[in-house]
This record gives C-alpha cells, structure tokens and sequence, in this order.
C-alpha cells in the first residue's frame, strides 16, 4: 500500500509537469512574437488552459501531506530555497496570466508581457534543479536534517538538469503554439528552424548531462535512464514535427519532463528522501500515515479522482487548441 | 522577534490576505449562481438578456478576486512543509489527511469547473453552464469545510490517540463533526454574506447615485442590504452561541473574552497542573479585535438594511436618495474589518497552542534559520501585497465601469482592448483560437 501511495503522488507530479511544460514553454516565447495581436493570441492559447494544469500541482502537494506526511514536511523544509523561488515565480506566471489583458495601458502590458517569460523560465528551471537535487540525494544541515546546500543547487549535474527542462519546455511551447495557430504561427517562420535547432540541442544537452550525473552520481541507473530515453523520444519527436504530425511531436517531446521526476522514484525506490552520506534519510515506510489516515484518503480521495478525470477530460474537450467558440454546442433554450 | 515570531507573522500576513479574497469568493459564488438560475428560468428573452448580463458582471468581478484566493492559497498550502514542519511530525496523521482531500476533493474539482464556467459563456449550452456554476459553489463550500477540519482541530482537537509521540486517528466521525468546525463555518456563512452583501449594495449604489444603470443596480442594492443584514444576524447569533463550547475547550480564551477572570485564573492553575510552569493564557489584547468584531455585527445588522428602502416607493427618484446610498458605501470597509478581527480573536486566542492542550507553537516550528525566515517572510509579502494591490485596483475598475466594462463577454477572460464602450451585444475579440468565428452570445 505505502508504494501505492507513493506511485499516486508521483503520478499528480508527472501530470503537473507534462501538461505545464508546454505553458511554460509558452510563457518563456511571448518576446519572440511579431506584435501585439500575436502576443495576445499566444497567451490566449494557455489562458484556460493553466488553471486546470497547475491544479495538478495543488492536488500533488496535498495528497503529499495527506499520504507522507513526514516527507512532506521534511521534503519542503529541505528545499527551502527552491521551493520559495518556485513558490514566488509561480504567483507571478499567474498574475501575467490573470491580469494582462484586464487592463489597456500600454505600460501595463509591456510590464506582464516581461513577467511572464522570465517567471516561466524560473519555473521550468526550478523543477529541474529540484528534482535532480533529489536524484543526487541531499546534503546534511546543520540541524542534521536532510538539506540542499548551496553546492547542491549549483551542481553540474543540477544545473544541466535546469537547462535540459527549460530547453525542453521551450521546445514543447513551439509544437504546441504551431498546433493551436494552425496556418497562421504567430511565431512566424522562425517557427521550425527554432524547432530544428532546438531539438538537437537539447538531445545533446541530455546526453551531456547525463555523463555529468554517471560520474557524479551514485543512482547511475536512475541517470542512465533520465538520459537515454528522453534522448531517443526528443529525436522521433523532432521527426514528427518534421513530417507535420505535432500532436505526437508533442507527446514524445514530453519525454524530459516526465523522466526527472521518475528518476527521482528510480534513484530513491523505497528511500522516500535520500541523502548522499545516507544520514537522515527517510525511509518510506516511516513517511507514509497511519493505516487509520489512508483509510479516510482512500475513501475521499480515490473517488474524487476518477471525477476529476472526468471534469479535465471535458475541459480539454471544450478548450483544446483548434477547438474555437463556433463550434459550441446549441444552447437548450433561449 | 525570534524565527517562531517570524513564522507566525508570516502565517498571520498570508492567511489574512487569503481570507479576505476567499471570504469574497465564497460570498458572492451564490449569488452569482442564483442570478444566473434565475435568468435561465425565465422565457422572457428581454428578461433574460438582463439577468444574463447581471451575471457577467458580478461574476467578472467574482473572476477577478478569485485570482487572488488561488495564489495566496497557494502560499498557504506550501507554508505547512515550508515552516511548520513539527505539526507534520506529530499531527500529521491528522492535519494532512483533510488538507489532502481539500486539495483533490475541492480545489481540482472546483479549478477545473471554474475554467469550464469562466471561459464557457459561448461554448457551452446554457444549462450545463449554469449547473457549472452551482458545481463551483458547492466545491468552494467544501474546501472551506474540510480545512475548517483543521482549524476545528487546533482549536478542540478530538478522535485521536497519541502513540510513539504522533497522533493516529481513532475515529474520523468525531474529527469531521467537531463543533469547533461546525460551529465556526456557520459563523463564516454568516460573515461572508455581510461582506458579499455589502459589496453589492455598496457597487449598485455607487453607480444609481451616478444616475448610471439605474434599473440594472436596483434589485442588486436591495438583495445586497438585505444579505448583509441577515448574514450579520446569522454571525451575531451563532457568535454568541459559540461562547457555550469555548468554554469548554478553550476556558482561558473564554475568560479573556468575557471578561470572567477568575475562569482565566482556572484554566491557567490547570494547565500549570498538567504542563508545569509557563504562560498557558492567550494574551489579553484580543479582547480589542473581539469587541470590534461585535460593533461591526450590530452596526451592520441596525443600518445595513436601510439603503434596501431606497429603492421603494414614490416621492425623490432613486438617485437623489443620497444618504441611504452613501450609507452603502460607508459600510462596506467594515466588512473586511470584521473579518480581520474575528480570525485575529480566534487564532490568537489559541496561544500558545498550535493545537490545544497538546503541541505548542514551538514545537510545531521546524528547523528554519532566522535569516532564512525572515527573507522567506520579506519575499512572500512583498509578492502578494502587490498583487492583492493589483487585484483589488482591477476589481476597483470594472466594479466602477459597471457592466459595459466587459469580463466575461468575450472568448477570453477579458476583451483584448480592456472594456467596450458600445456596450452592446459582446464582440467576440479576436475569437479563442484559429480559425475562431465571433458569435454572439448564446443568451
Ligand atoms: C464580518 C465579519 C464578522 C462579524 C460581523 C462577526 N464575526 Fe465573529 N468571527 C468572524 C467574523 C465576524 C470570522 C472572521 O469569520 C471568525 C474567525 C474564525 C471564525 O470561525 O470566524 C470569527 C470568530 C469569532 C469568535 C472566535 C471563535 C473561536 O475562537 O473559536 C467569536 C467568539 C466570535 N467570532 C463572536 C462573534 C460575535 C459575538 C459577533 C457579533 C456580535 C461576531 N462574532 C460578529
Ligand atoms: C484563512 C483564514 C485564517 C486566518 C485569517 C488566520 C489567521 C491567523 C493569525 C492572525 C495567526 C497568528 C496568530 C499568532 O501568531 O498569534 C495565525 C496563525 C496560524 N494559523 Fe491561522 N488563520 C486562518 C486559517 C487557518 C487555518 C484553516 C489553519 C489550519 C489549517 C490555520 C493554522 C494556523 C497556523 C499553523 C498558525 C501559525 C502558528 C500560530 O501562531 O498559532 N489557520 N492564523
Ligand atoms: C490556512 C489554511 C489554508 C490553506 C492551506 C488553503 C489552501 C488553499 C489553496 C492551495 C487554494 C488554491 C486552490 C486552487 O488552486 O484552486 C485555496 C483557495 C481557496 N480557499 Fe483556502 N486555504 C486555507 C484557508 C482557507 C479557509 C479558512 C477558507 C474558508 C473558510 C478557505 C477557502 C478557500 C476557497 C473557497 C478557495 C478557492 C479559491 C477562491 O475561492 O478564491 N481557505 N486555498
């Protein structure tokens, strides 16, 4: 039961990040827009669409204090410095998001339309830096608890982690803005050239990083992994995009962003929170609640869940790119 | 201030920001729902298109302040790991369960509804889009419900065992019906309608003293008045019925309240007894907030009713009743007030207690350097105070613009040029995606 769990949480994490990649990815491509009608489209892509994305995140956080609670508390005291960050650019993504187009001023505008990039570059950086802290395994703190020292942010392996989620959601935000814009990219032509280019880049940075993170690492498999298939599937899906399927361009370009955070499950397995000296750790067992807590969490929750399968299934269904107002059902009256 | 103080500080800044745009939300999501429900059952299409247009403008300004709760409460949310890592450690069992189904129960459901609903107006059938709005209420209703679970918890915590220094659940009924939930949720109803009440009254008014939309803010001043007395009624009733129970689980709050210091006296030889010497008393300012919280009650219940009469009879036309309208907007800070005040009584009266008799704030504190806390604090509320700036100057805007200032009219969340001075049928901006045709709306 306690894996169950532990699947489940990881399960919310992989869906916040595949589906928030391509909003990332996005947000990080306003500047790159012919003009004002055109960054107003782009951001009109992932308007309805963020909010059901990043509740992803919410419902990830909650089941983890619900199913482990001593990981949660042990998890966010220990990326402390992280986590702010990504708490603080995230309020900021979704400000740009909320209010830009609330209000006509030229300044307004030009001031949400430099938020948003760089709160969504942040983001998709952060998530690398956090989750390959966790493959490397934490250092011990003063209070000897489980810590990421500043060395441990800045690792090679950690950095070249950020790098390859940030290049990787810039990538997935191009397919992405290409399929919603149908003929009209309000990227322009630059479109597939950046696509192209891109997607050589980040295989190599892949690559790169993962030779970083064998020498470095002790969790060589879980590495050996984070590198090789987000490798290949970045490939076929630079070959998709080629040959004009983006849909499926999309899908095996999420690749990166779902590896990390399976890595992480890999490189721990049972070790719900790993230290590098092995000092401190966490074992799952201890982290997951009592029997008495996941009895009322499998009663409430798992329902809920299968609900709101349903509700994001009809979400997509109703905003998915390409899908516009005319196409609204009849309304029953009126 | 040491880093508890810091902690505290910091919980104290963003849950009270969070409050205040939440208590709005939970307000105002019914009478959205009910404007809209009333609009759909109706077959008069001129009627319609009114009560239609209603509900774009108070549910756009419902929109709007929601954005603000979803990010404070995002911060919320993450505090608990961020900060208080000690309440995991020995309540975890307890306190994360309800935050968890929080989280997937309501806040899932209910973000993935409120797009469904917000960006819906042209693209769903008219049904389905009002039942939408009735799914987000009851999903609001419920994540005030299961984390008033929590609270409920700190305050009387009840249905547990301690084994090996952590909390395990005996039994789950007694924690979901603690009267220290209950009894504070139908006191939130009650506040939330005084502030979603004033709000009403207080946008309609500002607009008919205007001579603006006359027609269009008259029922909203008089439904606006009348809720907020009767939410103030509610709160003032069930206020006073909740001293009973305080006294039992909280008797040093209770004494501090009342006034009755030989109960404070009491509690406190009893906690010595049990927990050896120290400050087992919440501090004695409190009575400040808690008696300003009852002015509010009354003051809101004696005059919040009286603009309502503008609106009737013959004699001055409705613009030129400037007192009572004036009344509308005078009142309406009050409302925020009494909130701020009744949850500085409640949380601060618990001290020094994280929860009640059995983890103080102290121990639930985790291990987080001053620096660290204090830039952590500095950080978040330097973020969300210009943000909650930024959102209730929007709010400010397009209440004051009045319904052609446009939120909900077009594809998007806003019109791409901010408001359309025609007013008319809503010109569907640019449309949604490729390819995107305007219609017109399906009301
Ligand atoms: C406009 C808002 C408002 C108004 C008019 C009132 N309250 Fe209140 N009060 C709240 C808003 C509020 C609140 C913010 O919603 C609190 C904080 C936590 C809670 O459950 O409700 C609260 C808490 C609260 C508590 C603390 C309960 C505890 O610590 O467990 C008491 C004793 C009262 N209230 C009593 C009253 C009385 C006797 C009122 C009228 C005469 C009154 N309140 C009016
Ligand atoms: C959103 C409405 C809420 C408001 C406005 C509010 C207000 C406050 C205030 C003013 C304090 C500072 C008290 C002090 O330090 O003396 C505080 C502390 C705290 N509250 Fe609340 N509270 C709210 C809801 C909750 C809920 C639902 C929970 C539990 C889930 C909670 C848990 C805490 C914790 C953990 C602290 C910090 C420790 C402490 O000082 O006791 N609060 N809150
Ligand atoms: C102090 C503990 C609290 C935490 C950890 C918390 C957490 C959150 C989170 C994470 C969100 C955003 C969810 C989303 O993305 O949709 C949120 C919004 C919300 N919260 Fe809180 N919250 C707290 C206190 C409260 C209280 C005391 C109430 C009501 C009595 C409340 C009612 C709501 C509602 C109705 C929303 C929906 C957003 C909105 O309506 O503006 N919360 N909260």
């Amino acid at each position: 039961m306690d894996i169950f769990w532990y699947a489940l949480v990881g399960l919310l994490l992989v869906g916040y990040l595949t589906l928030e990649g391509a909003d990332f990815g996005v947000g990080m491509l306003i500047p790159f827009a012919r003009d004002e009608a055109d960054r107003a489209r782009m951001r009109r892509l992932v308007v309805p669409l963020f909010l059901a994305n990043e509740v992803w995140l919410v419902a990830f956080v909650g089941l983890l204090f619900g199913a482990l609670p001593l990981l949660e508390g042990k998890l966010l005291a220990g990326l402390r410095i992280p986590v702010t960050l990504l708490l603080l650019a995230w309020f900021l993504r979704d400000a740009a998001l909320w209010f830009r187009s609330a209000h006509p001023g030229a300044g307004w505008r030009r001031a949400w339309d430099a938020v948003l990039p760089v709160a969504s570059l942040v983001l998709a950086a952060g998530w690398g830096v956090v989750l390959s802290v966790l493959i490397r395994g934490l250092s011990i703190g003063g209070g000897g608890q489980p810590t990421a020292t500043l060395g441990d942010l800045l690792h090679p392996f950690t950095l070249g982690s950020a790098a390859v989620l940030v290049l990787a959601s810039l990538r997935q935000g191009i397919f992405f803005t290409a399929l919603s814009a149908g003929g009209d990219n309000p990227l322009g032509e630059r479109a597939d050239r950046l696509a192209k280019q891109l997607t050589l880049a980040l295989a190599g940075l892949i690559l790169l990083t993962a030779v970083i993170g064998l020498v470095s690492c002790d969790a060589k498999v879980a590495v050996a992994i984070n590198g090789l298939f987000p490798a290949i599937a970045v490939l076929g899906s630079g070959r998709d995009h080629a040959n004009g399927k983006t849909v499926r361009a999309l899908a095996r370009g999420a690749a990166p962003l779902i590896a990390l955070p399976v890595s992480v499950g890999i490189a721990n397995g049972t070790t719900a929170l790993a230290t590098r000296s092995g000092v401190g750790e966490l074992s799952l067992g201890d982290a997951v609640a009592a029997s008495s807590t996941l009895t009322l969490l499998a009663v409430t929750v798992l329902p809920a869940l299968v609900a709101v399968a349903f509700a994001q299934a009809w979400f997509w269904r109703v905003f998915a790119p390409g899908r516009s107002a005319g196409r609204a059902p009849e309304p029953v009256a009126g | 201030m040491t880093e508890v103080d810091l902690a505290r500080l910091q919980f104290a800044t963003t849950a009270t920001l969070h409050f205040l745009f939440v208590a709005l939300t939970l307000g105002l999501v019914t009478v959205v729902a009910c404007m809209q429900t009333r609009g759909l059952r109706t077959t008069d299409p001129e009627l319609r298109a009114t009560r239609m247009r209603r509900v774009r403008f108070w549910g756009g300004l419902y929109v709007i302040n929601y954005a603000l709760g979803i990010i404070s409460g995002l911060a919320q949310e993450f505090q608990f790991g961020l900060n208080w890592s000690g309440l995991s450690h020995v309540m975890g069992n307890i306190v994360g369960a309800p935050m968890a189904v929080e989280a997937i129960v309501a806040f899932f459901l209910e973000s993935t509804f409120l797009g469904l609903w917000a960006f819906g107006f042209n693209r769903l059938p008219a049904r389905v889009h009002a039942v939408l709005i009735w799914l987000v209420a009851l999903t609001a209703y419920a994540s005030a419900f299961w984390i008033m679970v929590v609270n409920g918890f700190l305050q009387k915590p009840v249905g547990y065992e301690m084994r090996n220094g952590a909390a395990e659940v005996t039994d789950w009924f007694a924690v979901l019906t603690n009267e220290a939930t209950w009894i504070a949720l139908a006191h939130i109803a009650g506040a939330v309608s005084v502030l979603a009440g004033l709000f009403l009254a207080a946008v309609s008014a500002y607009h008919i003293r205007r001579g603006r939309e006359v027609e269009f803010f008259r029922p909203t001043l008089v439904q606006g008045s009348l809720l907020a007395t009767i939410g103030a009624f509610v709160a003032i009733v069930v206020g006073f019925a909740s001293y009973g129970p305080l006294k039992d689980y909280q008797p040093a709050k209770f004494g501090i309240l009342t006034g009755e210091h030989d109960e404070v006296e009491k509690a406190k030889a009893a906690a010595e007894a049990l927990h050896g010497v120290g400050d087992w008393a919440p501090p004695s300012w409190i009575t400040g907030p808690s008696n300003l919280m009852m002015v509010i009650g009354v003051l809101v219940l004696l005059l919040g009713w009286i603009p309502a009469t503008a609106a009737r009879g013959g004699g001055k036309p409705l613009p030129a009743r400037t007192f009572r309208l004036r009344l509308a907007v005078i009142l309406l800070p009050l409302a925020p007030l009494g909130l701020i005040c009744g949850w500085l009584t409640r949380e601060v009266g618990r001290q020094p207690w994280m929860v009640t008799g059995e983890l103080t704030v102290k121990q639930a504190i985790g291990d987080v350097s001053w620096g660290g806390m204090l830039t952590s604090y500095i950080a978040f509320t330097v973020v969300l105070t210009v943000l909650a700036v930024v959102d209730v100057s929007l709010l400010r805007r397009y209440a004051l613009l009045g319904p052609d200032g446009g939120l909900l009219a077009a594809d998007d969340l806003f019109p791409v040029d901010g408001r359309r001075p025609d007013g008319g049928t809503p010109v569907a901006v640019g449309a949604g995606g490729p390819g995107g045709t305007s219609v017109p709306h399906t009301y």
